[in-house]
């Protein structure tokens, strides 16, 4: 009887530690670090080539022909969809001006207290690059241009947002 | 009395076994013998398995088993280029996500992506990392660079993903 007693124990112990050991942490942790990285450029090094619209001041008033005063480049590897946002600034003293502006073969058209967002939507394939072009006419005074750029694959696994930021100014100063 | 006496050492021992086996006492240590094998990560039979989604094999890459993710692979190739500052980048999507995680632990599992540089997020959303044994998940980034200074340490970016 009491040899029975002991096997009964001896088989309870063995299982509670089996059974505890589970829940010990002994067996069951897993760790691993698996490395990420990425790295950020300036705009005219970056996947969105963006070339002249760092605040750049562009002398060319009163020109018949059109003058390019920038670039954009699809640098990544997907034919993108792009939408440009173009937003007249700093009028108060400004008078009388014209603006046309062209990015690939697509044109909009500014004029006088024009103050009103435009936007441009365009298809820019891969690797490719559009020559952003302007006729401006002025009175001798400034005008500067706000860009706001939105591109978008096809699949939308690629999304890209740039701001006209203080830090960061996409925009273009005509005089 | 020499049966009672037999009894209670082996009631001992047992009580004893039970101890040790329930990691109580903290600084008992374990002699485990061991047969296996080691597996590459991106080896479906890997305890952790990663995998890269369509479009995105030279994204999620391995060297000497372990997986590295390089998300400028997922935009272009060019090691010359980089990611616009002041700018916010979707890298994949929930339907189209970068790379897929499949636990076939018995254990469940816990992501967590820390970097260097804030901006660089994972998702589905923090907190949703969990994956349950024997089941898989999907992975894509959002990178949002506004205040990452190009040529400044911050504007490289490593990080890691923690799988706890």
């Amino acid at each position: 009887m009491r040899m029975r007693i002991s096997i009964l124990l001896i088989t309870l112990g063995l299982a509670l530690s089996f059974f505890s050991l589970a829940k010990s942490g002994a067996l069951s942790a897993v760790a691993a670090n698996r490395p990420v990285s990425a790295r950020v450029a300036d705009d005219e090094s970056a996947f969105f080539q963006l070339k002249g619209f760092n605040n750049t001041d562009n002398q060319i008033s009163n020109n018949s022909t059109y003058k390019n005063i920038g670039s954009i480049k699809n640098n990544t590897r997907e034919t993108l969809e792009v939408s440009i946002t173009v937003r007249p600034v700093s009028l108060t003293t400004v008078k009388n001006w014209s603006a046309s502006l062209k990015i690939g073969s697509t044109e909009v058209s500014f004029s006088k207290n024009d103050t009103a967002e435009k936007q441009f939507d365009l298809t820019v394939s891969s690797g490719s690059s559009l020559p952003v072009d302007v006729i401006f006419k002025t009175a001798g005074e400034s005008i500067t241009l706000s860009y706001q750029f939105k591109a978008m694959s096809a699949s939308n696994t690629t999304v890209i947002h740039l701001a006209d930021t203080s830090s960061t100014p996409r925009r273009q100063t005509l005089r | 009395m020499k049966r009672f006496k037999l009894s209670a050492l082996v009631i001992t021992v047992a009580l004893l076994v039970a101890v040790v086996g329930s990691a109580a006492l903290s600084q008992i240590t374990f002699d485990r013998s061991l047969s296996g094998s080691v597996y590459a990560d991106m080896d479906p039979n890997a305890a952790i398995v990663f995998a890269a989604n369509n479009g995105y094999s030279s994204v999620v890459t391995q060297q000497d088993g372990i997986v590295s993710i390089n998300l400028a692979q997922a935009i272009n190739n060019d090691t010359a280029l980089g990611f616009n500052t002041q700018a916010l980048f979707n890298i994949g999507t929930a339907a189209a996500p970068v790379f897929n995680v499949t636990n076939n632990s018995d254990v469940e599992i816990t992501l967590n992506l820390n970097t260097t540089t804030a901006g660089l997020s994972m998702s589905p959303a923090a907190g949703d990392y969990t994956i349950a044994a024997g089941t898989s998940k999907d992975f894509y980034f959002t990178f949002d660079t506004t205040g990452i200074v190009p040529g400044s340490p911050e504007a490289t970016i490593t990080g890691k993903i923690e799988v706890r």
